[in-house]
């Protein structure tokens, strides 16, 4: 009995003394992954770069219209606001004015986002053993040094001076805006420069697995878009053929190794590209878009029509030139192609641009082969009629195979499009052609989405339906690459090529020639805007470029209100001189910030987009 | 001597039950301390009620709880928050089931619960520590009692109905509002014989209108639940064991909404040595509780999963069924000429809960709450005693989605079922040492220390648990009392250098009325009782809060290559704050319990004064932190509050009555919130699009306010907008709302937005009435919340036009005179209707007849020894509900994503009415 007590004792007493040791007994086994262990392999560091290009794709799909695509079009002269009575958002972003104070933050956050993983990277990389895999490194250290210096394009685009993040561990003299002018652009070009000295020469099309990971090449074009906006806005420099001698300040880090870069080193990195002979323009424009897909050319609906006959405008097109993504040699994008957010049909990974950029329309039955959508972005009609009177004004007339190319004329080309559907706003009869889904029909079945067909990334039974619309989104072409080096050089011959292509008379070199030919081009493709301004110079006033462009070609025109037809009037001249074409800081950036970061003076209560209309 | 028994546990405090509920036994009850604030509802007063929950019972019976139902669909389960919001986390308090802490109530069924007892000051949640924050919840269950074997059958069967229905118009109504909005916003009429088919115009001409909510009503759903139990023993071996079954149908689709749950409970407790002058000296133990149960759940709460709302703010132009009697689907309204909207408008949405996992969710869950104790009580007094805990929550949720095609735009080409799991264990042991004596018959000493080891996994992530605590306690001549605990808490959520949190607490009663001196008005003052009791506690709730810096991957990181692949990308998905300690709770309680004429009556006050520091806010910092959290110590909130609890009775002779009376008053503040706008931003467009924040957490203010503009009036007519000296728009119409100038900027805009009301009650209470003549009973019992407010909103205004109104939408301005509310119709995006205003807000107080029941015990008819009790009775719940609020329920928990917050609604389940007839068996 005792004994048997004595016994229980001692088990009490050693089992309250197996977990007194308090501390240890505490530990939990930590996560699998920390950054106590990870990165730890070459395979980790190249998740991490994965990771980087997945707040790229965030930052384009998933801040609804709050991108910098998006914003680019509407707040530029291409694009209205659009949508319904209840879209005061991007009603708002076309007047530069809001209507919810933190609509941006989504994108600034995907952009941080980005910007921590990428500095996660740079900090991180050698934690890892690259025992015979220098190429590999060099390449993830360069693609992280590139998006880096992507996501802060964006953002001097959008807000200037932001505060500038270079290391994963931040300090707080990071956190206040850093001068776009005076140190964020040396920066990107910057890391550019090292991503262009890190990445492999290769095409950015590549060959299955590496499409999509940016090269050299897509460095060296994005320094020349950059580069161009700095001599432009902040040196007021509208017109770069005269620009001989200027240079940016490199600053040094690994792949960058100081000194300057001036024009002409800019020139030399286009150059670099045209004479890799790895890039090219596609023989049709229209190929670039999914409009001119090979199910849409091929469908015959019950022998209604006949192969390239379900759609007027691409009946004329080759079979063979058809929208192909995957490009014509089995690479996994075309060759004109340097830069491109890649999507694809998971769920999550889709182009979700259709979206907002489908037609406000009750259903998709009378708009063949357009979709519906949220009716964003509303082509300006200033626009189709600068490009009418551009057709008609040379001595001899043409027609641009880009007009049409870009945007749909929706009285003319879809028989049920109705004005007013849904409280729709700011119509006037046109709309983006680049970005949407399209409908087609693959053998006698209508699919919503002819992406679904075998020959692009469906089986062709199942409808990937409107929302699973796996097509990349463009952000840098080859015909880019062309068009700068002529602004920069002055030689018209590169200019000349892309004419050529669209069947547009070739011209001389001209500034007049250089705004014209960008705008035709590069129509809804979120370039308009950092032209605009670059050619304007900061703190223009309202006879600059981009003032004069956005009042003549977008006040005074005739739109529809919820079915009503108005005259669209608004000062856009007067509150792109307030604004100097920047936004202002999301609330929430402002609020955590802690004082750092304030509200911009012509971001007041006045900018309100008031619903009282 | 009798009536000081009967006074002390009468008495609204003892620590003891505090101990015992730890697995540590109270001694010989030779003292009783009697320092804190605690209220115990027993089992028979939460049986009484034939609720479905056991938490549901507790309803208006424990001042100074606030108990709210989650929703009213069945099984979805309720929150407790005691004596007022303190933390921005779950303010849920703990739940310590037959001592094994972090339990479910919900899992048990009602008629298992001997007791259950609510801590609420800081002198006993301190014993719980960093998680007694938010008070505690002791539960014990039945336990065998010597003597013969008892068995008990206990079932009811009720029939439910809808008790309130949100009042939307009629087709012919609708008609005329929607010609009314357009006319007003263009000038021209509809013309609705173009726009419907001619069969179906006709019929709306005549009167047919579709109520969609009826439609899915199913009048007289069932509601049961059988028990049997069955306890005994002899010697020092007991057994308890309990099996029952609960089913409840939904009164809106029960075939989305239902639940069905099995209990079984079984529990010994065995004296293996005993001396031979009676001490137990070895004692060994378990108890069991097993809970398997299923769940259809139709979709509510959020704006875009919500099936109420649906029914709601369906179009009531659309008929249920085409002509040939098969659901009105895209296809059927293509063939009829339907030509009134096509998206929204024509949602059908029946079809839609028939095809999607909206109404398509069903769950199974299994609990298991067990636990083994041994003790050793070698010398009279002095125990030693280890328990051994698991409790095991696992379960499965299908969601299923067929294919469909209900309009353009909201369609399925490929069905599929989605399953989730999850799999929540917790492992604890406890080891206590404790010794009660009494010294010269005066003097009572008691002392306990003890330490306890838990170890968890909480949605696959582990957490570890490691205290000592101990206890001193001391009375004299059952006069004065003092209790001193201590508990020192380490956590491994937190970093090492602030694991360990301490938690102190001192109390101290006075038993006036055991004083000499009060001897001549014994008689008829029975009880004077003083406490005072300070105590610290803590609150660690954190099941998002993961301290490190944690990778985390995506399989579809990004898409390189050929599409038809991902690549996998990795990212940082957590961050680590190293300074992050638990949230503190200190509170200050003051207490007296006075009873007269032979306890037949009683009074017992509380104050109290808690103040919660170092609460811990989320803390997004869009730059530094992109799209990541972190959690930071740094908000404050102050409660301070007054309970009162009054009984009256008649014990004695045939006819015998009483009444309870209780009530609460808390004041909440927020005193601190640590972000550079001293704001806690609630989520967005809560409401509709558009619509902006409408709920936050301000300094100065209550936690969880509403927040938007405040409106004067409507503008009568041309004059009157002229003259008027405020601010206005300057193209506004007669039938617009004047705005207040809040902030005296003179210009209308989102700065003028201000607080229009509060989401948690200021006042909660409950009454609880009995007789009984003979073998008959009766009780009736209620309770109520004032002074908070509910935002309403059906439907999502700001982007669909063509929702169904609610009726009193009939009394809009219409005319010069016609309203000064309600401005003129419009465009649910325009300023008079798109903004957040105070139309919104409508005052959610109410008093609820939650209980009447009559009852019957044939006992008193039949003369048998075998049957000792056999009642009859019929009950109605939820008879009455006084209310000014127009929606379903007031009683409503949505929070729109903050658990600081409630009393959105987006549409909600209707509240039952339930009739139903019972039975109470005992051999």
């Amino acid at each position: 009995m005792k004994k048997t007590l004595k016994y229980i004792s001692a088990i009490f007493l050693a089992s309250a003394a197996a977990v007194s040791c308090g501390d240890r007994f505490l530990e939990t086994e930590g996560p699998a992954y920390s950054d106590a262990n990870f990165p730890a392999t070459v395979e980790d560091v190249c998740q991490m770069v994965t990771g980087v290009y997945s707040s790229l794709y965030s930052a384009y799909n998933d801040c609804g219209a709050a991108t910098w695509f998006v914003y680019s079009n509407i707040v530029s002269d291409e694009e209205l606001g659009g949508g319904g009575g209840n879209d005061l958002d991007v009603q708002a972003m076309d007047r530069m004015l809001y209507n919810d104070r933190d609509f941006f933050a989504p994108f600034w956050r995907y952009c941080y986002e980005g910007i921590n993983r990428a500095n996660r990277v740079i900090d991180y990389i050698d934690n890892v053993t690259w025992d015979n895999n220098e190429d590999l490194r060099s390449q993830c250290l360069g693609e992280a040094r590139f998006l880096h210096a992507y996501f802060y394009f964006m953002l001097t685009q959008m807000f200037g001076d932001v505060p500038l993040l270079t290391a994963s561990y931040i300090t707080e003299e990071m956190l206040p805006p850093a001068s776009a002018e005076e140190v964020i652009y040396p920066y990107i070009i910057s890391e550019l420069e090292a991503a262009r000295n890190l990445l492999p020469p290769t095409s950015y099309s590549g060959a299955d697995p590496n499409c999509g990971h940016v090269t050299k090449y897509t460095a060296e074009a994005l320094m020349a878009r950059v580069a161009m906006f700095y001599w432009g806005f902040y040196k007021h420099i509208t017109e770069l053929v005269t620009a001989g001698g200027q240079q940016i300040q490199l600053v040094e880090f690994e792949g960058c190794y100081g000194g300057v870069r001036s024009t002409d080193d800019i020139v030399a990195a286009l150059k670099d590209i045209v004479a890799s002979g790895k890039f090219g323009l596609l023989e049709d424009f229209r190929s670039l878009w999914p409009y001119s897909n090979r199910a849409l050319w091929d469908c015959t609906k019950e022998n209604e029509w006949t192969p390239g006959k379900s759609y007027m405008y691409i009946a004329d097109m080759d079979r063979e030139n058809c929208f192909h993504e995957n490009g014509d040699d089995d690479a996994c994008t075309s060759r004109e192609v340097l830069f491109s957010v890649r999507c694809n049909t998971t769920p999550g990974r889709t182009n979700n641009l259709t979206c907002l950029y489908g037609l406000r329309q009750p259903g998709a039955d009378g708009i063949f082969p357009a979709n519906t959508g949220q009716g964003y972005g509303t082509v300006n009609p200033g626009l189709w009629d600068m490009w009418t009177q551009a057709e008609n004004n040379q001595s001899m007339s043409y027609t641009d195979i880009r007009k049409l190319g870009s945007i749909f004329d929706l009285r003319d080309e879809l028989a049920g499009y109705t004005f007013g559907y849904d409280n729709a706003m700011e119509e006037a009869g046109y709309a983006q052609k680049k970005i949407q889904t399209i409908q087609s029909y693959i053998g006698d079945k209508l699919f919503l989405n002819a992406m679904s067909s075998g020959y692009y990334y469906g089986d062709g039974t199942t409808d990937l339906g409107l929302r699973n619309n796996p097509t990349d989104i463009i952000l840098l072409r080859y015909s880019d690459v062309l068009l700068m080096i002529t602004e920069l050089t002055g030689d018209p011959s590169y200019m000349n090529q892309v004419q050529r292509r669209s069947g547009v008379p070739e011209t001389a070199y001209s500034l007049k020639a250089m705004q014209d030919e960008r705008l035709w081009e590069f129509a809804c493709e979120g370039i308009r805007w950092t032209d605009m301004r670059r050619w304007s110079g900061n703190e223009g006033e309202a006879n600059c470029y981009c003032a004069k462009s956005l009042q003549n070609n977008q006040s005074g025109k005739y739109i529809y209100n919820m079915g009503q037809k108005e005259v669209h009037k608004y000062n856009y001249a007067e509150r792109y001189v307030q604004t100097d074409g920047f936004l202002d800081y999301p609330e929430s950036v402002v609020t955590a910030s802690d004082g750092r970061i304030q509200h911009k003076e012509s971001w007041g209560a006045s900018a309100y987009f008031d619903r009282c209309r | 001597m009798k009536k000081l028994k009967l006074s002390l546990t009468l008495a609204s405090c003892c620590l003891a039950t505090t101990l015992s509920a730890q697995g540590i036994p109270a001694g010989d009850s030779t003292f009783t301390l009697t320092t804190i604030a605690e209220v115990t509802v027993k089992g028979e007063d939460i049986t009484r009620l034939s609720t479905v929950s056991a938490t549901g019972a507790l309803q208006g019976q424990v001042p100074g709880a606030t108990i709210i139902q989650n929703s009213a669909q069945p099984g979805m389960g309720y929150n407790i928050n005691i004596r007022g919001i303190g933390t921005f986390g779950d303010s849920n308090p703990l739940y310590v089931i037959d001592g094994i802490a972090g339990g479910s109530l919900e899992a048990l069924n009602p008629a298992d619960i001997e007791s259950v007892e609510i801590l609420k000051d800081g002198a006993s949640t301190a014993l719980w520590g960093i998680r007694g924050g938010n008070g505690v919840v002791l539960v014990t269950t039945k336990r065998g009692g010597g003597g013969r074997t008892k068995v008990s059958y206990d079932g009811f069967y009720g029939w439910q109905n809808v008790s309130k229905m949100p009042s939307m118009t009629t087709a012919q109504d609708y008609m005329i509002l929607i010609n009314e909005r357009g006319f007003n916003e263009s000038g021209a009429l509809i013309n609705w014989e173009n726009l419907l088919p001619e069969n179906l115009y006709n019929a709306i001409r005549n009167g047919q209108s579709t109520n969609w909510l009826n439609e899915v009503y199913k009048k007289g759903a069932p509601t049961t639940n059988h028990t049997v139990n069955v306890s005994g023993g002899q010697k020092g071996h007991t057994y308890s064991v309990g099996l029952s079954y609960t089913g409840q149908d939904g009164i809106i689709r029960p075939e989305s909404s239902s639940f069905r749950r099995f209990n079984l409970r079984v529990n010994t407790d065995n004296v293996a040595i005993r001396s031979k002058r009676g001490l137990d000296i070895l004692t060994i133990g378990e108890t069991l509780n097993l809970n398997y149960n299923k769940r259809h759940t139709l979709a509510e709460g959020d704006r875009n999963w919500n099936s109420i709302r649906n029914y709601l703010s369906a179009c009531p132009l659309l008929p249920v069924y085409g002509e040939d009697g098969s659901f009105f689907d895209a296809a059927a309204r293509e063939a009829s000429g339907w030509n009134f909207g096509t998206d929204e408008t024509a949602m059908h949405p029946i079809l839609i809960d028939n095809n999607t996992a909206m109404g398509l969710n069903s769950s199974t869950n299994l609990n298991i709450q067990g636990s083994f104790y041994i003790q050793l009580q070698p010398i009279k007094g002095l125990k030693l005693k280890s328990t051994a805990g698991y409790l095991l929550s696992t379960g499965e949720t299908t969601t299923e989605e067929k294919v469909y095609r209900v309009n353009e735009k909201y369609f399925n080409d490929e069905a599929s079922t989605t399953k989730t799991t999850f799999n929540n264990r917790n492992r604890s042991w406890e080891n206590t040492l404790s010794y009660d004596c009494t010294i010269a018959s005066k003097h009572n000493l008691g002392a306990l220390v003890g330490m306890s080891a838990e170890k968890w996994t909480l949605h696959e992530t582990p957490g570890i648990l490691l205290a000592y605590f101990a206890n001193l306690h001391y009375n004299y001549d059952n006069r004065y009392t003092i209790s001193a605990t201590y508990r020192t808490d380490g956590s491994s959520y937190l970093k090492k250098d602030h694991r360990w949190m301490s938690f102190p607490s001192v109390s101290a009663s006075w038993t006036i009325s055991n004083e000499r001196w009060m001897k001549p008005v014994k008689d008829w003052f029975s009880l004077l009782k003083l406490r005072a009791s300070w105590g610290v506690s803590g609150n660690l709730n954190t099941a998002n809060i993961l301290n490190y810096n944690a990778f985390a991957f995506n399989a579809a990181g990004y898409t390189f290559g050929n599409k038809a692949s991902d690549s996998t990308s990795a990212f940082i998905n957590s961050i680590e704050n190293g300074d992050l300690t638990g949230e503190t709770s200190k509170q200050f309680n003051v207490g007296i319990d006075v009873r007269f004429f032979d306890s037949r009556l009683g009074l017992s006050i509380d104050g109290y004064h808690r103040t919660s520091s170092d609460c811990i806010i989320p803390v997004s910092d869009p730059t530094a932190l992109g799209t990541l959290t972190t959690y930071l110590n740094s908000g404050e909130i102050r409660n301070a509050g007054i309970e009162y609890a009054i009984d009256w009775g008649k014990y004695t002779g045939d006819f015998q009555y009483g009444i309870k009376l209780n009530g609460a008053w808390n004041r909440n503040e927020v005193v601190r919130i640590g972000t550079a706008d001293r704001i806690l931003h609630g989520a967005k467009d809560v409401l509709s699009d558009n619509t902006g924040e409408i709920y936050r957490s301000m300094v100065g203010q209550p936690v969880g306010v509403f927040y938007g503009y405040k409106t004067l009036g409507v503008f009568q007519n041309h004059d009157e907008i002229v003259n008027y000296p405020g601010v206005k728009f300057d193209d506004t119409i007669p039938g617009e709302l004047i705005y207040a100038d809040i902030n005296g900027d003179g210009i209308l805009n989102e700065e003028d937005r201000t607080v229009l009301g509060k989401s948690h009650p200021d006042v909660t209470t409950g009454i609880n009435l009995w007789f009984a003549y003979k073998g008959l009973d009766l009780s009736i019992s209620g309770y109520g919340a004032f002074g908070q407010q509910i935002v309403a909103s059906y439907s999502a205004f700001t982007e669909n036009q063509t929702a169904n109104f609610t009726s009193d939408m009939l009394d809009r301005w219409c005319g010069e005179g016609t309203s000064n509310t309600l401005p003129r119709l419009g465009y649910g995006f325009n300023r008079n209707w798109g903004r957040v205003s105070d139309l919104l807000v409508q005052d959610g107080s109410y008093f609820r007849l939650s209980n009447i029941t009559l009852g019957y015990d044939f006992k008193h008819l039949i003369r048998n020894d075998v049957i000792s009790r056999c009642r009859l009775y019929v009950a109605a719940r939820n008879l009455a509900t006084l209310t000014k609020y127009r929606g379903a329920d007031p009683e409503l928990n949505y929070s729109a994503g903050e658990s600081w917050m409630q009393g959105i609604d987006l549409g909600s389940y209707p509240t039952a009415k339930t009739f139903l007839v019972g039975i109470n068996l005992s051999f």
